[in-house]
C-alpha cells in the first residue's frame, strides 16, 4: 500500500502535521521586544548612553511584561510562573525579568532623577552586573523556552537561544543608533562595525539553522520546507532575508557615505521588521508532529 | 488538587434503556440533585454487556438539547411551505389537544381514511396501532420499506424470523454484503461490535462487498467494491460455481430440511398428488411419490424426471438449470466484481462451511457450518429486492447453515420468537407481514400506499408520491385531508421531496408528536412535544441479536420541558375524539391480550403510561414481574438458548423453492384483472431468483452515467442527530462525512477536487453538494452518508453540510418490487460542476 | 506504587468514537475540546485502500514534557503516574500547549465556558463546567476521579470492540505487559522521548 501525501491537519482528529497555534502574535511581540529592550539596554549600558537605557528598560519592564500579562490566561496569578526555576525556562526568565526591573531601574534613577539617587560604589557595581546579566539573559532565555518546548520539532535545537541572542543584539544595536541618531548626538565607531557585522552573522546563523532543520524530525523538516517553498517562503525570503538582513546592510553600507535621519529611520524599520517577522515566522510555523508519525509511517502503511 | 468535581459519589444510578437508535441497549444513568449527569452501558444487560455505541454516549446532548421544542406551540403564519417560517407561538396543552381534536374529529367524522400518519417509533412498535383505531390504514412514510421492503417477508418466509444475522460465536468465514452489522450500523451495534471483534480475534475472516470502504470494508481481510444493486449478480456468480463448477453444497441440508426436492411442473407449480400434497421424486422405486411417502435416502435432489409423460424437475433443479449460464463471467460484467474473485470467494465459502461437519451443544448434536454471508440495507434494498433476498438466503442455503450454529441465524422481531407454525407440504408456514396482517386485495384500495395490492411486502411508503398527486389512476376514491406525524420525518426520509411539498401543501391540518423541529414538523399546524427516552417510559425487545428479553425505559429525570409521553398524547387524543375504546382495542390486539384474556384492557378505562407498560410487562412475564419489577431491576434480558436459536423450524422444511411467491403472484394477477386493472406489474413474483436489470440500471441509457449511494456510520443515527453539536462536531471532522464521496480517478476524470461544488442529477431530480475526493468508492459511484442529508435544520453547523439525497429516488413503481413494494435507494446520476 | 496507562488494540478498534463521546460525557468539555478522539485516515490507492483508526488521549508520559515546561508547577504527574493539571495554580501560559508532542493538551479559551447552545449552559453543562475555568489548562485526567474510586476510565468501559485495556503498565505479571510483549505494542512518536505510556496493538 502507498501513503498518500501527508498535509496539515486543520483539526486534531485528522492524520498531519498540526500548526502550533496555542503561542500568537503576544507571545510574539513579548519575545520580540524582550530580545530588542534588552540589547539596547546593555549596550546603552556599555557606552553609557542614558536614553538607549531608558527606551531599553521601558521597553523591557512595561512593553514585554504587557504583552505577557495581556496573553496569559489567568494575569492575575502570574507570580507562579516563577515557582518552577529548577526546570523552567520561563520561571527563569520571570527571575532575570525581576532582576533586571530592580537592577535597571537603580541604575536608572541617579541617571534621570539626579545623583541624589546614586547608591554606593559596590552595590552599583554589583547592579551593573545584575543588570548587564540579566538582560544579557531576556535576550537569549526566549530561545530556552521555545527549545524546551518539545512538540515543536522546529525549535529543538540549541541555536536558537544563539539566533536569539544574536538578533537582539542587532535590534538593540539599530536601535542604539536610531535613538542617537534621532537626537543628533554623536556615534560610537564601532556601533555600524556591529551592526554590519552581526547582520552578515546572523545571515549565517540562519542558514544553519536552517541546514540544521534539514536533518532533524520529519516535524521540522516540514516546517523547513514550508520555509522555503511554501507558504512562509514569502516572508521569509521577503521580509526576513531581502528586507531584514539584505537591505538593511547595503542601505547602512550607504548610510556610512550619505547621511540622513530618514534612511536611519527606513533602515530601523527594516531591520526591526526582519526581525519581527523571524520571531512569529518562527512561532507560527511551528508544527507539531504527524498523530500517527510513528503508527503509520514506520509500519509502511 | 485539581480533582473534579463531578466526582459520581452521591449519585444515583437508574437502569433504562437507550433511546438513540431503535435497538435499545440497557443503560445507567447518573441522576444527581435532579440532572442526569452520565449514561453508561448497564453491564448487567447481555445485549450490550455494557457497552454503548457513539450516539448512545451522547444520549445527555439530545435530553438538554438547546434546541428541543418544549412547549405545545400552533403557527400563526397560515402559509405553509419549504422554509417557510411557521411563525410558531406557544399554547397550553389544553388548547393543542383541543384544536387537533376537533381538526382531525372532522375529519374522522367524513372518513377516517382522509388521515395520513407517519408513525416511527420502532421501540414502540405497540402504538402503531393508533392510526388503525382511528380508523386510517395509511402508512406516510418511508421507514421500514427503505430497508427492509424485501428484507423482512424473506426472514419471515424463511423461517418466521424478522432479521437474521450471522453466528458471531462460531462462524469462522463472513460475507458482509451491504450492511453495518458488528461495524456501525444495524442490529444493536454497541453490543454487535463486541461480537464482531471477538470473533475476528479468534481468527473468523471478513469479507465485504460494499461499492464503498465501510468501516465493515475497512476492517475486513478483503473489500470488494461493486456496483450498487449488483450484489445479487456476484452471489449468483457465486452459486454457479458451487453448483455447476465445483458441486458442492449441502444435499443432506437441502434434501431433508427444504422443499428443494419437491418436483416442480414447467408451469413452475408443484407436482402434486390427488389430495394436493407435493410430490417427489423416489429414486429406489424411480417414481413420484408423495413427499411424506419418500423415505428420507431416497429422495432426489437434482434430475429432470418424466411423469405422465410431462417432464418435472426438482425445484433444486430449476434453479440449476437457470443458473447454467450465471457464469462469474457474465455476472462479472454486471458487478465488476473479476470473475476471479467470484470463483475464489465461492471456493473459501464452501471450504469454510464445512459441510458434514457437526458440533455438540449443551448435549445436543447439530450440523456445524462455520461460514455465512451476512447482509442488509445497501445490498437489498433495490427494486429488484425480493430476488436480491432469496438469492442472498440461498447461497447460504446452499452450504446448509440456514439457523444451525456457525451459520445464517434468524432474529425474531421480539421476545416472541420465531413465527413457526406448520404450514403446507410439511413446510414451516411463510410469514411475511409480522408487523400487521396480510390485508386482503382490494379495489377500490382503501389505503393510499396501496397495501391491499401487496400481500407478501412491507408497507411501500414511497408509493404515496404516486398515488396523493393522482389518486384516481390508482382507483382511491378519496382525498386525505390531514397528517399525523409522530417520530418520523417522510419530508426527509420519502424519495421525490417535491412531490411530497406538492402534496403537503394539499393538506388542510397537520400535527406533529416530536421533539425537535425538522422538515416535516415545519408544515405542522399544531406542535405537541415529546417526551425525550430519558423522560418517558417503554418497554423495549426489537431484533436483538444473540438475546431475549425486555428492558425498561423509565424517566430518570423530570421533564426539561412541558413535553408528554407519546402513549399519553395518543391516548388523550383518541379520548378527546371518542374513539378511547378502539384504541384500548387494538393495544389488546397488538398486545397480544385477545389470546390472554386475562389482561385484556378494559375498554371504558383510561390507562395511564404506568398502567399500560405494567400490564404489558405483566402479560409477558407473569403478575409478580409487572413495572416496579421492571423498575428494579432494570431488564429482563438474557441470552437466548441454542435451543431457541438453533433450527427453530425443528422438523418442519423451509422454502428453497418458493411456489407460494408464484401462486400469490397469480392470484393478483387474477385480482387485477377482475377489476380491470391490466398493467400492473407483477414480474417480480418468481419462485426462484435470477439475474434481470433492474430499472436504476436501464437509466444507464439515458445518459445517467453513474450511480448514487447513500449510508449509515456509527456516529449517526440516519440524519437526525446530525443536528446534536456532540455527535456532528466529531463526525464533520471525518471525510467520509465530509461531503459527496467521489473516487480519486473519477474526479481526475471530471476535473473535480475536493470543496467544489457540484450537482447530481437523476431521473428523479437533483442535489448540490461539496465533492470530497476518496480513494475508498468506486469510481462509479458517489456517496451522500446519511449525515449531509439534512436540508431543514435547527442547528448552523448542520445547516450548510446538507444534501438532501433522497431527492433523488423515485417512488413510483418503476423503482419499486413489484411483489415486495421494497424501495430502489440507489439513483443513477449525472454529474456536474457547479460554478460558483 | 502502580503506574496507570493503556493499551489499545488497532486491530479490534472500529474507529467509532465511542471513547470519544464517552469522554466528552464524562468530563462534560468544552465545544471543540475532545480528551479522545481517534485520527482517522484513508491509505492506499483504489481498489486497495484502508480506512485506519488510531484512537488518541493523552499518554500519561513518564518523562512528560507538558509538566517540564510547566512553569508553574500546575501540570504534574501523580505517584501512579497520572498527569494531572492543578487549576487554581496554572497562569494560563501554554508552555504545555507546545510541549506535547501529542496535541493533548486544550486551552479553556475566554467565552468557552458557554455552552454548546446559544442561550446559557444546560444544567448538565450548569455541573460539569465547574470543573473547569477559564483561562487555564486542561487534559485527559486518565480518569483520575473514576480510577481513585476503583473504576476503570470512562473511554475504556464503553469501548464497544474492548479494544481499550487499562490497567498498571509497570506490573510485569499485568495483562498490560502481556499484551505489549505477545503483540510487540509501540508507543506513539517514541523519537520525543516521551516514554508514554499509552501502547498500541496493530491491526
Ligand atoms: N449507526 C446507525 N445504526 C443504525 C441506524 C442508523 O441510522 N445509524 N439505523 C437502523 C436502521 S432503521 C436500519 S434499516 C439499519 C441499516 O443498517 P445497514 O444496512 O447496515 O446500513 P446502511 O448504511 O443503510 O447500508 C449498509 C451499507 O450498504 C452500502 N451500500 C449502499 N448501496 C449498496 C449496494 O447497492 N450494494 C452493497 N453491497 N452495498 C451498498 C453502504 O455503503 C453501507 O455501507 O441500521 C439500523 N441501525
Ligand atoms: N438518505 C437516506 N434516507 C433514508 C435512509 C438512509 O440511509 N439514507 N434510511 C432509511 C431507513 S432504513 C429508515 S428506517 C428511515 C427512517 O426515517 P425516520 O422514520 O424519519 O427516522 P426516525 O429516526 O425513526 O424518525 C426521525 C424523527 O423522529 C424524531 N424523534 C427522535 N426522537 C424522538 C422521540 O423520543 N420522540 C418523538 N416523538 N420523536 C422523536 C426526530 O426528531 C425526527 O423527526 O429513513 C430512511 N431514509
Ligand atoms: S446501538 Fe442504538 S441503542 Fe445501542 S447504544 Fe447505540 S444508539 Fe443506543
Ligand atoms: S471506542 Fe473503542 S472501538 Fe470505538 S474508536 Fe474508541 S477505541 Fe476504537
Ligand atoms: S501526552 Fe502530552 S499532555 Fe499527556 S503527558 Fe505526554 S506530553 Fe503531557
Ligand atoms: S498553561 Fe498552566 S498547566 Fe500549562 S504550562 Fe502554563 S501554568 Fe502550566
Ligand atoms: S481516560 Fe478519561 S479523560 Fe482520558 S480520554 Fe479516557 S475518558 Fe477521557
Ligand atoms: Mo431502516
Amino acid at each position: 500500500m502507498t501513503t498518500q501525501s501527508v498535509g496539515i491537519a486543520n483539526h486534531r482528529f485528522a492524520f498531519g502535521y498540526y500548526r502550533q497555534t496555542f503561542w500568537n502574535w503576544l507571545i510574539g511581540t513579548a519575545f520580540f521586544l524582550g530580545g530588542l529592550g534588552a540589547g539596547l539596554f546593555v549596550l546603552a549600558l556599555l557606552t553609557d548612553h542614558t536614553a538607549g537605557m531608558l527606551v531599553g528598560y521601558l521597553i523591557v519592564v512595561v512593553g514585554k511584561n504587557t504583552a505577557h500579562l495581556l496573553f496569559l490566561g489567568r494575569p492575575e496569578r502570574f507570580w507562579r510562573a516563577a515557582m518552577r526555576p529548577d526546570r523552567s525556562w520561563i520561571a527563569r526568565g520571570i527571575w532575570a525579568m525581576g532582576l533586571f526591573a530592580v537592577s535597571g531601574l537603580i541604575l536608572l534613577l541617579p541617571r534621570v532623577l539626579g545623583p541624589a539617587w546614586q547608591l554606593s560604589g559596590w552595590l552599583n557595581g554589583a547592579a551593573t552586573a545584575v543588570a548587564v546579566l540579566s538582560a544579557v539573559v531576556i535576550m537569549f532565555y526566549d530561545g530556552f523556552v521555545m527549545n524546551s518546548s518539545p512538540g515543536v520539532a522546529f525549535w529543538r535545537t540549541r541555536l536558537l537561544p544563539l539566533l536569539l541572542l544574536m538578533y537582539a543584539t542587532l535590534g538593540g544595536a539599530t536601535l542604539s543608533l536610531t535613538i542617537r541618531e534621532l537626537r543628533g548626538e554623536a556615534i560610537p565607531g564601532f556601533l555600524p562595525t556591529l551592526e554590519h557585522g552581526l547582520l552578515v552573522v546572523n545571515f549565517v546563523l540562519l542558514a544553519v539553522y536552517l541546514a540544521r532543520m534539514n536533518r532533524s524530525l520529519p516535524a521540522a523538516r516540514e516546517t523547513l520546507r514550508q520555509w522555503l517553498s511554501g507558504p512562509y517562503a514569502r516572508v521569509f525570503f521577503g521580509l526576513v532575508l531581502l528586507v531584514g538582513l539584505l537591505a538593511t546592510l547595503l542601505l547602512s553600507v550607504v548610510q556610512s557615505h550619505v547621511q540622513a535621519t530618514g534612511l536611519v529611520l527606513l533602515i530601523a524599520a527594516c531591520e526591526l521588521t526582519g526581525d519581527f517577522t523571524l520571531v512569529m515566522v518562527l512561532l507560527k510555523s511551528g508544527l507539531f508532529p504527524r498523530q500517527t508519525a510513528l503508527a503509520y509511517s514506520a509500519r509502511g502503511i | 488538587m485539581g480533582v473534579a468535581q463531578s466526582v459520581p459519589v452521591e449519585s444515583n444510578w437508574i437502569p433504562s434503556t437507550c433511546g438513540m437508535c431503535l435497538h435499545g441497549c440497557g443503560i445507567l444513568v447518573q441522576v444527581r440533585d435532579g440532572v442526569a449527569l452520565k449514561i453508561e452501558g448497564d453491564p448487567s444487560n447481555p445485549d450490550n454487556l455494557g457497552k454503548l455505541c457513539p450516539k448512545g454516549n451522547a444520549g445527555l446532548s439530545r435530553l438538554y438539547d438547546p434546541t428541543r421544542v418544549l412547549k405545545p406551540m400552533k403557527r400563526t403564519n397560515p402559509q405553509k411551505g419549504p422554509g417557510i417560517d411557521p411563525k410558531w407561538v406557544e399554547i397550553s396543552w389544553d388548547e393543542a389537544y383541543g384544536i387537533v381534536a376537533q381538526e382531525l374529529g372532522k375529519v374522522r367524522a367524513d372518513d377516517p381514511r382522509k388521515l395520513l400518519c407517519a408513525i416511527g417509533d420502532f421501540q414502540r412498535i405497540l402504538l402503531w396501532g393508533w392510526p388503525a383505531a382511528f380508523g386510517s390504514p395509511n402508512f406516510f412514510t418511508s421507514l421500514g420499506n427503505y430497508c427492509g421492503g424485501s428484507y423482512h417477508p424473506v426472514n419471515g418466509s424463511v423461517d418466521g424470523s424478522f432479521a437474521a444475522i450471522n453466528d458471531y460465536d462460531l462462524c469462522n468465514y463472513w460475507i458482509q454484503i451491504g450492511s453495518g452489522d458488528g461495524f456501525s450500523s444495524h442490529l444493536h451495534l454497541a453490543g454487535s461490535a463486541k461480537r464482531m471483534a471477538d470473533a475476528r480475534m479468534r481468527g473468523m475472516r471478513v469479507v465485504s462487498l460494499d461499492p464503498r470502504c465501510s468501516i465493515a470494508s475497512a476492517k475486513a481481510d478483503e473489500w470488494i467494491p461493486a456496483l450498487p444493486g449488483t450484489d445479487r449478480a456476484f452471489v449468483l456468480g457465486m452459486a454457479h460455481v458451487l453448483i455447476h463448477e465445483l458441486k458442492r453444497y449441502d444435499r443432506e441440508f437441502l434434501r431433508d430440511r427444504t422443499n428443494a426436492p419437491y418436483l416442480v411442473k414447467n408451469d413452475g407449480h408443484h407436482l402434486r398428488s390427488a389430495d394436493g400434497k407435493a410430490m417427489a421424486w423416489d429414486l429406489k422405486l424411480g417414481a413420484a411419490r408423495p413427499w411424506d411417502e419418500v423415505a428420507a435416502g431416497n429422495m432426489a435432489l437434482e434430475g429432470t424426471f418424466t411423469v405422465d409423460n410431462a417432464s418435472v424437475r426438482t425445484g433444486f433443479q430449476v434453479w440449476t438449470d437457470l443458473l447454467a449460464d450465471h457464469t462469474p463471467e457474465r455476472m462479472s460484467q454486471v458487478s465488476t466484481v473479476p470473475a476471479g474473485t467470484i470463483r475464489r470467494i465461492a471456493k473459501e465459502f464452501v471450504d469454510a462451511a464445512q459441510i458434514g461437519a457437526t458440533i455438540e451443544i449443551q448435549g445436543k448434536t447439530y450440523p456445524f457450518r462455520p461460514a455465512a454471508l451476512n447482509y442488509y440495507r445497501g445490498s437489498q434494498s433495490h427494486s429488484n429486492g425480493l430476488f436480491d433476498n432469496l438469492t442472498f438466503k440461498m447461497i447460504n442455503m446452499l452450504v446448509g447453515n440456514i439457523d444451525v450454529p456457525g451459520g445464517h441465524l434468524g432474529v425474531p422481531l421480539d421476545h416472541r420468537g420465531f413465527f413457526v407454525h406448520p404450514g403446507e407440504d410439511g413446510m414451516l408456514k411463510p410469514e411475511p407481514h409480522q408487523l400487521h396482517p396480510a390485508p386482503p386485495f382490494k379495489y377500490p384500495p382503501d389505503s393510499t400506499h396501496l397495501m391491499e395490492w401487496f400481500p407478501i411486502g412491507f408497507d411501500a411508503g414511497q408509493l404515496n408520491t404516486e398515488t396523493l398527486l393522482d389518486p384516481k389512476k390508482f382507483g382511491l376514491n378519496y382525498e386525505p385531508e390531514a397528517v399525523l406525524l409522530y417520530h418520523s420525518n417522510p419530508l426527509w426520509n420519502l424519495p421525490e421531496t417535491d412531490k411530497v411539498e406538492k402534496i403537503m401543501a394539499k393538506m388542510k391540518f397537520v400535527v406533529a408528536i416530536d421533539i425537535q423541529h425538522t422538515e416535516s414538523t415545519q408544515w405542522a399546524d399544531v406542535f405537541l412535544p415529546a417526551h425525550t427516552f430519558l423522560e418517558s417510559y417503554l418497554l423495549n425487545c426489537l431484533e436483538p441479536p444473540a438475546v431475549t428479553g425486555h428492558s425498561l425505559r423509565q424517566p430518570v429525570v423530570e421533564p426539561v420541558g412541558d413535553t408528554r409521553d407519546a402513549y399519553d398524547i395518543l391516548t388523550e387524543l383518541a379520548e378527546r375524539m371518542g374513539f378511547r375504546d378502539d384504541w384500548n382495542d387494538v393495544l389488546n390486539m397488538v398486545c397480544g391480550y385477545t389470546a390472554q384474556p386475562k389482561y385484556l384492557l378494559d375498554s371504558e378505562k383510561r390507562y395511564s403510561v404506568e398502567e399500560f407498560w405494567d400490564q404489558y410487562a405483566r402479560s409477558v412475564y407473569g403478575d409478580e414481574k409487572g413495572l416496579d419489577w421492571f423498575k428494579e431491576h432494570g431488564h429482563a434480558v438474557r441470552y437466548r438458548t441454542p435451543e431457541e436459536t438453533y433450527m427453530p423450524y425443528g422438523d418442519l422444511r423451509i422454502p428453497f423453492y418458493f411456489e407460494f411467491i408464484l401462486r400469490t403472484g397469480e392470484d393478483m394477477r387474477r385480482n387485477f384483472t377482475e377489476v380491470g386493472l391490466k398493467d400492473w406489474p407483477l414480474d417480480n413474483y418468481q419462485p426462484l431468483p435470477f439475474w434481470k436489470n433492474s430499472q436504476v440500471i436501464e437509466d444507464e441509457k439515458a445518459g445517467y452515467e453513474y450511480f448514487a449511494i447513500t449510508f449509515k456510520e456509527g456516529l449517526h443515527t440516519f440524519a437526525d442527530t446530525m443536528v446534536m453539536p456532540w455527535l456532528s462536531e466529531v463526525s464533520e471532522k471525518d471525510s467520509v462525512h465530509g461531503g459527496v464521496l467521489i473516487n480519486s480517478l473519477t474526479a481526475r476524470k471530471l476535473g473535480l477536487k475536493t470543496g467544489d461544488r457540484i450537482r447530481l442529477t437523476s431521473p428523479a431530480g437533483s442535489i448540490e453538494g461539496f465533492a470530497q475526493v476518496i480513494e475508498g468508492i468506486h469510481p462509479q459511484v458517489f456517496g451522500v452518508s446519511n449525515t449531509l442529508t439534512r436540508y431543514v435544520v435547527t442547528n448552523d453547523r448542520a445547516k450548510e453540510r446538507g444534501t438532501h439525497f433522497n431527492r433523488l429516488l423515485t417512488g413510483s413503481m418503476r423503482y419499486t418490487d413489484s411483489a415486495t413494494g421494497g424501495l430502489e435507494s440507489t439513483a443513477r446520476v449525472r454529474v456536474e460542476w457547479v460554478r460558483a | 506504587m502502580a503506574r496507570y496507562g493503556m493499551v489499545i488494540d488497532l486491530k479490534r478498534c472500529i474507529g467509532c468514537n465511542s471513547c470519544t463521546l464517552a469522554c466528552k460525557q464524562e468530563n462534560g468539555t468544552p465545544e471543540g475540546v475532545h480528551f479522545a478522539r481517534v485520527v482517522t485516515r484513508e491509505v492506499g490507492t483504489y481498489p486497495a485502500t484502508k480506512r485506519t483508526f488510531l484512537p488518541v488521549l493523552c499518554n500519561h508520559c513518564s518523562d512528560a514534557p507538558c509538566a517540564e515546561a510547566c512553569p508553574t508547577g500546575a501540570t504534574y504527574i501523580r505517584a501512579d503516574g497520572i498527569v494531572m493539571v492543578d487549576k487554581g495554580k496554572c497562569i494560563g501560559c501554554r508552555a504545555c500547549n507546545v510541549a506535547c508532542p501529542y496535541m493533548n493538551r486544550h486551552f479553556v479559551a475566554k467565552g468557552l465556558l458557554t455552552g454548546y447552545g446559544t442561550d446559557g449552559l444546560t444544567p448538565y453543562e450548569a455541573i460539569k463546567f465547574l470543573d473547569f475555568e477559564e483561562g487555564t489548562n486542561i487534559k485527559c485526567t486518565l480518569c483520575a476521579p473514576r480510577v481513585d474510586q476503583g473504576l476503570e476510565p470512562a473511554c475504556v468501559i464503553t469501548c464497544p470492540t474492548d479494544a481499550r485495556v487499562f490497567g498498571d503498565v509497570e506490573d510485569p505479571n499485568g495483562k498490560l505487559q502481556r499484551l505489549v510483549k505477545d503483540r510487540k505494542g509501540w508507543t506513539l512518536s517514541p523519537e520525543y522521548n516521551t516514554k508514554p505510556n499509552v501502547w498500541y496493538l496493530d491491526e
